[in-house]
């Protein structure tokens, strides 16, 4: 991947919201390969929006939404899958599945990306160790702690090496502890060269080096 | 784990999640397949009844005494070559007085001067050709022989047999559809009430890039899994509540192995079809 390649390209976005009021208006935004970009917005600003229409679960009233360089459209549904194949999500519209176990959650993009066994094997053994939960592989996800549950989450974010990570209020409700993990990790992710998009109320303060950021007010990006 | 063996799993997981919604689904397909067998083996088994009625058929053209033996012998010959027609018998005075002193169990002729009985031809025909249309074409053709005088079928009978066997098709026909149709609908309520169990799942997956093979294959496969099942306890149950069965006279006939082997197609057909429109109703 070129690391000048624009991963997310927003231009000219207007939508409105299920209840009718305008959630963005003209609103732009470009993500390039290997940037963190951290969006800032109150309850309500429209942040889980702009992640609809990022991965292409909205559609915007008018403007262009380009993902590697593939404008989305509803009606390819082909590019649209193989887009989001290559978007890591954590928090927000992306959940867990509860009656799966630890390791079967974790492993679906492989499965999606139809790798072979032997590598979906080993590349989970891989993730597994670098959250740890190793211990925890053949555990439900409806038995983790809200802290397990995000280390799932990330597990399954990165496991087939996807360049986008879109990340959903990932922090606001962890203890101490575990929000400093998590802030570590998404340093560590941010270091190894992932491109991350991190969607905050802004309640705790993520520090990302090296992060754009902005705040999203009244439909517009600031 | 790789695709193939998670979507086997998730279809058995979808069956088992929900015993009872499964084994009810289970058992109403096996009662209407087992419907729909019985209507299909009543009709073979009525319609091989009713072929072996109508072999006994035979048409008897009474002979003019005017007509010299040696004329009837260039009947015999020209109608045995005669499309559909398998044999030919002459009866003479002779063997007609003993047929019938055979039948009456007395010579009823006795006392007569001369034999008042009349020679006659008696033609039995291939299967195909026992229909009252085909024999009366072939009446209205033994007419047209100089010195026939009479002919004599079991028409009326053979007219009444076709409109009940006609009957007896519509009716098999028309339960079969709506059996077909009801099977079709349970299924798709069935697949469909499972699917919208997992539209959380369906959707998580939907978002990480999955296509059809990950959302809708295993429901799909667990309607065609349902309605195979079905249709394989259906025919264990007739060949074995049959065993205990018999109707004097009637034989029971079982569907062809190729018979059978369609009704399973059949009945794959049915899960798939009813299991991706229960992926793809939304409402």
């Amino acid at each position: 991947m070129n690391s000048r390649e624009k991963l997310v390209e927003l231009h000219g976005i207007t939508a409105r919201s299920d209840a009718g009021y305008v959630v963005f208006r003209n609103l732009d935004f470009t993500l390039t390969a290997g940037e963190t970009a951290v969006i800032r917005g109150a309850t309500g600003s429209g942040k889980t929006a702009l992640a609809e229409i990022i991965v292409g679960r909205r559609q915007p009233e008018s403007g262009t939404v380009s993902l590697f360089g593939n404008i989305l459209t509803p009606r390819n549904s082909a590019i649209l899958r193989q887009t989001r194949r290559r978007i890591g999500g954590v928090g927000g519209i992306f959940s867990l599945i509860e009656r799966l176990s630890v390791a079967e959650n974790i492993l679906y993009p492989l499965l999606i990306r139809g790798d072979a066994r032997s590598f979906i094997k080993t590349r989970l053994h891989q993730v597994l160790l670098q959250f740890n939960l190793t211990g925890r592989k053949a555990d439900r996800v409806s038995a983790l702690s809200r802290g397990e549950k995000l280390m799932v989450m990330f597990a399954r974010a990165i496991i087939a090496d996807q360049p986008l990570l879109l990340i959903d209020e990932p922090l606001e409700l962890l203890e101490q502890p575990r929000f400093d993990e998590t802030t570590n990790i998404l340093k560590r992710l941010s270091a190894a060269g992932h491109t991350l998009l991190i969607l905050t109320s802004g309640q705790k303060t993520i520090t990302v080096p090296g992060a754009r950021e902005y705040q999203l007010s009244e439909g517009q990006l600031q | 784990m790789n695709r193939a063996i998670y979507v086997m799993g998730r279809m058995f997981t979808n069956l088992y999640r929900r015993p009872l919604a499964s084994l009810g689904t289970f058992l109403s397909l096996t009662l209407l397949y087992l419907l729909l067998n019985l209507a299909w083996t009543s009709s073979l088994s009525t319609g091989a009844y009713y072929a072996k009625m109508i072999s006994q058929i035979d048409v008897e053209a009474f002979l003019d005494d005017s007509v010299p033996d040696s004329t009837v012998a260039l009947f015999v010959e020209s109608l045995s070559k005669l499309d559909g027609v398998q044999t030919v018998v002459f009866i003479s005075k002779d063997e007609a007085r003993a047929r019938l002193t055979n039948l009456m169990g007395l010579d009823l002729m006795d006392g007569f001067e001369e034999n008042p009985l009349p020679r006659s031809l008696v033609m039995r025909f291939k299967e195909d050709y026992l229909t009252s249309r085909s024999l009366e074409s072939f009446r209205n053709q033994l007419f047209s022989l100089q010195g026939v005088t009479e002919i004599f079928y079991a028409q009326r009978w053979l007219e009444k047999a076709e409109e009940a066997r006609r009957l007896i098709g519509r009716i098999v026909l028309f339960l079969s559809i709506v059996i077909i149709v009801a099977a079709t609908l349970n299924l798709i309520q069935s697949v469909r009430f499972s699917a919208r169990n997992d539209q959380d799942e369906i959707a998580q997956i939907k978002l990480m890039g999955g296509g059809i093979s990950l959302t809708s294959l295993p429901h799909i496969l667990e309607g065609l899994l349902l309605s195979l099942l079905s249709g394989i306890a259906s025919w264990m149950l007739i060949h074995y509540s049959l065993r205990y069965i018999s109707i004097r006279e009637v034989t029971i006939v079982y569907p062809s192995s190729d018979g059978q082997i369609i009704f399973y197609l059949g009945a794959a057909a049915v899960g798939l079809f009813a299991g991706f429109m229960g992926t793809v109703w939304k409402k």
